[in-house]
């Protein structure tokens, strides 16, 4: 096991980080219940969350030299569904009129997490999946 | 060296990944709003006719063309600027206006007279740069000379008006500083008056500001109007100060002298093309007879009404979503607006239920509730530069026609020609204790023609006797009803609500009446007749005059009493002002509020019908085209709603500034516009410039001529003909329930009846042009704070006489087609979802055939899709509901047969509606359909096809650097 610590590479430890962010979004999104109720972490989101953050820990065990890339596509399409979800929220707040309720300061925060995650696990893929490769 | 590649390479890829996420998603979001971002972009679908087949709708102008655009639009541009010079309301005038013809050197004060507030509500046709008429180019047009130092400072300066509705709204006028000593130099070349423009901006999602940057209530003359008044008072250059009021709220106005205006013209939000006729006003090219249709109190915060505005949170809030924990009551009952301050008043005169207490003093001095003191100017209140004397000649009931006669004669007092109103108003007999009774109420209105000094009219009216029927909560039992009491009614007319009461308790032996300035006033017995009635009628109405159906009590549960043990909320009467005078009513949500709050009650999963059990998708080679004319009766409807698909039903359950064709029906792509003052779309023909935008709403009624209120209507229609438009948004019928709501431009008044006549006015007119208007926002959404979910108390007289007449007339009359409901709810029912409201008032009591769609709501907790269907919602604006209406049929097959009836009820009343615009001109069976794509909508495409292309070639060569090519040494 330490040596599996040791072996693994920068790319892991930010896509770990990266599955850490999306729990703890998943975990708000699942307490704060603020964005937009109906379209917010519906089942696919949730199921994404879990499976980048499981995939982003998995990379512990394994060695593919592509499985920085399944925990990343995880992230993105959570992104994106709770961008669809957000948007309404963010229109209302450009045109200062609520159409959607919502909580922008939630949608803004869910965004900017899952952002991170996105990111980090970008530049998880440009790095090498471990320090053997 | 491979290492590295294939480490780049999947950073590509992944970071293409992300990309392909941000297009997709971004184009998702894109088309679902495409009509919104069409409609902002001003591109239209639209082509009309629909086809080649008969023009059932035909534009009054003939052929639609480049030609007769023209002279329509011609004739737009006269009409917008004879709203202004029949709508607009002189308030004050010690002599100054007009102004003469050597008076032509003039400086405009204020920033707003740079930048006037047009209109305030979201909606309805913006600016057309070619055509628009800004304060500058008015007075310049009508032969003035302005002070264009002072304007142009005005025009490029910095500060700017906050829509915010809290302490962070600005009315964004100029501070004492911006006028350096150089722009006061300036004054003296243009002295001849000082035209000084106040503007308030509020609008959709934002009430005005009780305590606004300057620490002052958004409708009081603030610190910044004052210093500047004062200035102009002080620099002793200026002959005359005359005030615009360019606001649809009600502003304090009552010490304008103090700060030497010599005149002051209400002007409301006059659109883009509107302030010709306010030049013409100032000249005495036009005489100006708009009469107010609002009260404006001395302290806008002196209603019953506004003692319970803009809403509280129940004491456990927290325990509630956010879309349920939000509440208003209206405690005061059936006395909004001047039916609160006149009856008070009348009360005080005739020394009854303590109506000079205390309680509910704002502006009165000494102790005691005072009429004067509260009032600024009254409802119906406005000046002209004639006078005119007026003698209710006869007020005649006919039997046969359950009708009532007025004849009334308008003589031209003055020297100058001139228009005035004919404001007929009731006194119904009231008895302590019994159903409650404005002391006067607006019943019917007319307008004289263009009087000559001298000339005098009689003006004829009739109107139905069930406007001035009261309704009865214990009527027949408790079943409830409208009745008529026994005793004398009381025919009034008079220059304003006030005057007319005055001449009433004239009749009535009274003395020590005032006018609203507090001078005293004997009244004119010559301006009342009376009708009596010896035995109360409650059997007249006691069925429904528009279905036959009974009428009885519907909105037990709109009472916030029905959801507690003892009663919590005590509703103004006019037996006991003093005790009864509104307070802030304070509310626990306890279980039963909570059982009602709770919106998603339909459970699919319990239906009774199999989706097989009910026909659907079954060909009878009807179209669309072969519905015209058909009546909503005939069975013919079931046969062609029963062809549609689940996919066709559920493509009718949204709209989005339109909905989609559908092919199997030859049904045409809907197109939409946004309202409530003119067509938000572009001309299909001439230099395809937007559409004219017209008045405010208020403005509108505030002309109190039908044959203006008729004209709009009729010209709302005409630019939906040359815009290929078949619904709209707006005008709406909510009441101006307070000053303060943020959406009182679209609405007409704080009176239900003038409100009844206006959206039947226009709504007829628009129809008769093929126009469905969503007549907007049915109902009790008389404020913007809290509005989508809010839980709206009143009782049951209240509601009936106050805030549904104001629908009624539009509703129930030729054009009651389209109506969209309300974000808020009617007691904690969710009004879209309120079948209550949707089908035992509206079909059941008021025999309204077409679609009820809901206001745009993106989304919301408490919008439970099945739940609106089956509570009589058709359509959903806004917002995509399709696949969530389609998974939620086709995966519950068992059960969904319910779901699916009610969506073919609604797919009838929706083509129904249809059937009644301009989409069918020119339809025929065998009409091609296609969905308009917008051009950005192909660009979109594009991008995705080309970041998804670059993507899959990034994961390629990472495969292949990865995977396929050899190893190199690196040297």
């Amino acid at each position: 096991m330490l040596n599996r610590v040791k072996t693994r590479s920068i790319g892991f430890w930010l896509e770990l980080v990266g599955g850490v962010l999306a729990i703890v979004t998943l975990v708000m999104g699942m307490t704060q219940n603020a964005l937009v109720t109906n379209t917010n972490f519906d089942v696919p989101t949730v199921v994404l969350l879990i499976l980048g953050a499981v995939l982003a820990i998995a990379g512990f065990f394994v060695d593919f030299d592509f499985w920085a890339l399944l925990p990343a596509a995880c992230f993105f399409v959570a992104l994106g569904l709770v961008a669809i979800g957000g948007a309404p929220v963010i229109a209302d707040w450009f045109n200062k009129v609520v159409y959607s309720g919502g909580n922008l300061s939630c949608v803004i925060a869910y965004l900017s997490m899952l952002g991170a995650s996105s990111l980090l696990s970008i530049a998880a893929c440009y790095l090498p999946a471990s320090k053997k490769n | 060296m491979k290492k590295t590649k294939k480490n780049v390479w999947r950073g590509v890829a992944a970071t293409m990944g992300l990309l392909t996420t941000i297009a997709f998603c971004g184009a998702s979001v894109a088309n679902a709003n495409a009509g919104g971002i069409n409609n902002f972009l001003g591109i239209s679908g639209a082509t009309t006719p629909s086809g080649d087949g008969e023009t059932r709708f035909a534009s009054s102008y003939g052929e639609l063309s480049d030609e007769n655009l023209k002279k329509l639009i011609a004739d737009e541009m006269d009409y917008c600027a004879k709203q202004l010079e029949e709508g607009s309301v002189l308030l004050m005038n010690n002599g100054a206006l007009p102004l003469s013809s050597s008076e032509r050197k003039v400086t405009l004060f204020g920033r707003a007279s740079a930048d006037i507030q047009y209109r305030n509500s979201n909606g309805g046709g913006s600016a057309d740069p070619a055509r628009e008429i800004n304060l500058k180019k008015a007075m310049t047009d009508a032969g003035f000379t302005i002070n264009e130092t002072l304007y142009n400072a005005y025009a490029s300066s910095a500060t700017k008006r906050n829509k915010a509705g809290d302490e962070t709204a600005d009315i964004g006028e100029e501070k004492l500083s911006f006028y350096t000593d150089a722009l006061k130099a300036t004054f003296a070349d243009y002295s001849d008056a000082a035209i000084v423009t106040l503007s308030r901006w509020g609008g959709e999602g934002t009430d005005m500001s009780r305590k606004d940057s300057e620490g002052v209530s958004q409708l009081a003359l603030h610190p910044s109007e004052k210093d500047m008044l004062n200035m102009i008072k002080q620099s002793g250059k200026f002959k005359k100060t005359i005030v615009l009021v360019n606001s649809v709220y009600a502003l304090e106005l009552g010490d304008l002298e103090e700060y030497g205006v010599d005149a002051c013209l209400w002007i409301g939000n006059p659109g883009y093309y509107g302030l010709a006729g306010v030049a013409n006003v100032l000249t005495g090219k036009a005489n100006p007879s708009g009469r107010l249709v609002d009260t404006y109190a001395t302290n806008s915060l002196s209603s019953a009404a506004m003692q319970n505005y803009g809403g509280d949170y129940y004491i456990n809030s927290s325990e509630l979503a956010a879309h349920e924990n939000k509440y208003v009551v209206y405690a005061e009952g059936i006395y909004v607006g001047y039916k609160y301050y006149e009856t008070r008043y009348e009360d005080c005169i005739l020394g009854r239920g303590n109506a000079n207490g205390s309680a509910g003093i704002y502006a009165s001095k000494g102790g005691q509730w005072s009429y004067a003191d509260e009032i600024a100017y009254p409802f119906g209140y406005g000046l002209s530069y004639t006078t005119f004397s007026q003698t209710l000649d006869s007020c005649e009931y006919n039997a046969s026609s359950d009708t009532f006669t007025a004849k009334v004669t308008v003589e031209n007092t003055g020297d100058v020609a001139g228009k005035t109103p004919v404001e007929l108003y009731v006194q119904l007999p009231y008895t302590e204790g019994g159903v409650e009774k404005s002391a006067i109420q607006l019943v019917a209105y007319g307008k004289t023609g263009e009087l000559a000094a001298g000339a005098s009219e009689t003006v004829e009216i009739s109107f139905n006797r069930y406007l001035m029927a009261s309704y009865d909560t214990s009527a027949h039992g408790g079943k409830g009803g409208y009745i008529l009491d026994e005793g004398t009614y009381y025919f009034a007319v008079g220059s304003d609500a006030h005057d007319a009461l005055n001449n009433v308790l004239k009749a009535k032996g009274a003395s020590g009446m005032v006018d609203p300035f507090g001078n005293p006033v004997s009244g004119d017995p010559d301006c009342v007749k009376t009708y009596v009635l010896s035995a109360k009628d409650d059997t007249s109405y006691q069925k429904s005059a528009y279905t036959g159906n009974e009428v009885a009590n519907l909105f037990d549960y709109a009472d916030a009493n029905y959801y507690y043990d003892a009663p919590v909320v005590t509703y103004l009467t006019r037996s006991d002002w003093q005790g009864t005078f509104p307070k802030t009513v304070v509310l626990t949500a306890n279980d039963k509020i909570k059982a009602a709050l709770e919106t998603h009650n339909y459970d699919i999963k319990k239906g009774k019908k199999s989706l097989e059990s009910v026909p659907y998708e079954k060909p009878a080679n009807l179209t669309l085209a072969d519905m015209w004319d058909v009546p909503f009766e005939d069975e013919k409807w079931t046969t062609f709603v029963q062809q549609l698909s689940i996919e066709d039903l559920a493509k009718l359950v949204n709209e989005n500034y339109g909905q989609s064709s559908i092919d199997s029906i030859k049904k045409p792509a809907t197109v939409t516009s946004e309202g409530s003052e003119g067509c938000s779309k572009k001309y299909l023909f001439g230099d395809k410039g937007i559409a004219t935008g017209y008045a405010a709403n208020t403005l509108l009624a505030a002309t109190w001529s039908h044959e203006m209120q008729e004209k709009y209507g009729d010209f709302y229609g005409e630019d939906a003909l040359y815009c290929g438009v078949h619904t709209t948004h707006g005008p709406g019928a909510g009441t101006h329930r307070s000053p303060y709501s943020g959406r009182n431009a679209e609405y007409f008044s704080e009176d239900s009846v003038i409100s009844y006549y206006v959206g039947m006015e226009t709504v007829t007119a628009m129809a008769k042009k093929g126009l469905a208007n969503n007549f907007k926002h049915f109902f009790l959404n008389d404020q913007e704070n809290g509005r989508q979910g809010i839980a709206t108390f009143s009782n049951e007289q209240a509601i009936r006489e106050q805030y549904l007449r104001a629908y009624e007339g539009g509703v129930t009359g030729e054009g009651g087609i389209a109506m969209m409901t309300s974000y808020n709810r009617i007691g904690c029912t969710y009004m879209a979802a309120d079948p209550t409201v949707q089908f035992k008032l509206l079909r059941d009591e008021w025999g309204y055939k077409g679609y009820t769609m809901t206001d745009y709501i993106q989304a919301g907790e408490y919008s439970s899709t099945p739940d609106a269907i089956i509570g009589g919602t058709d359509i959903f604006g806004g917002n995509d509901r399709v696949t969530e209406i389609k998974q939620l049929v086709l995966r519950n097959k068992k059960t969904s047969g319910d779901l699916v009836e009610a969506m073919q009820a609604s797919a009838h009343r929706i083509f129904w509606t249809y059937t009644k615009t301009s989409m069918m001109n020119g339809l025929t069976s065998n009409a091609v359909m296609t969905d308009f794509v917008a051009w950005w909508q192909y660009a979109l495409i594009g991008i995705e096809a080309g970041i998804a292309l670059l993507t899959a070639a990034a994961v390629a060569m990472y495969v292949y650097t990865a995977y396929f090519r050899k190893e190199k040494e690196v040297a």
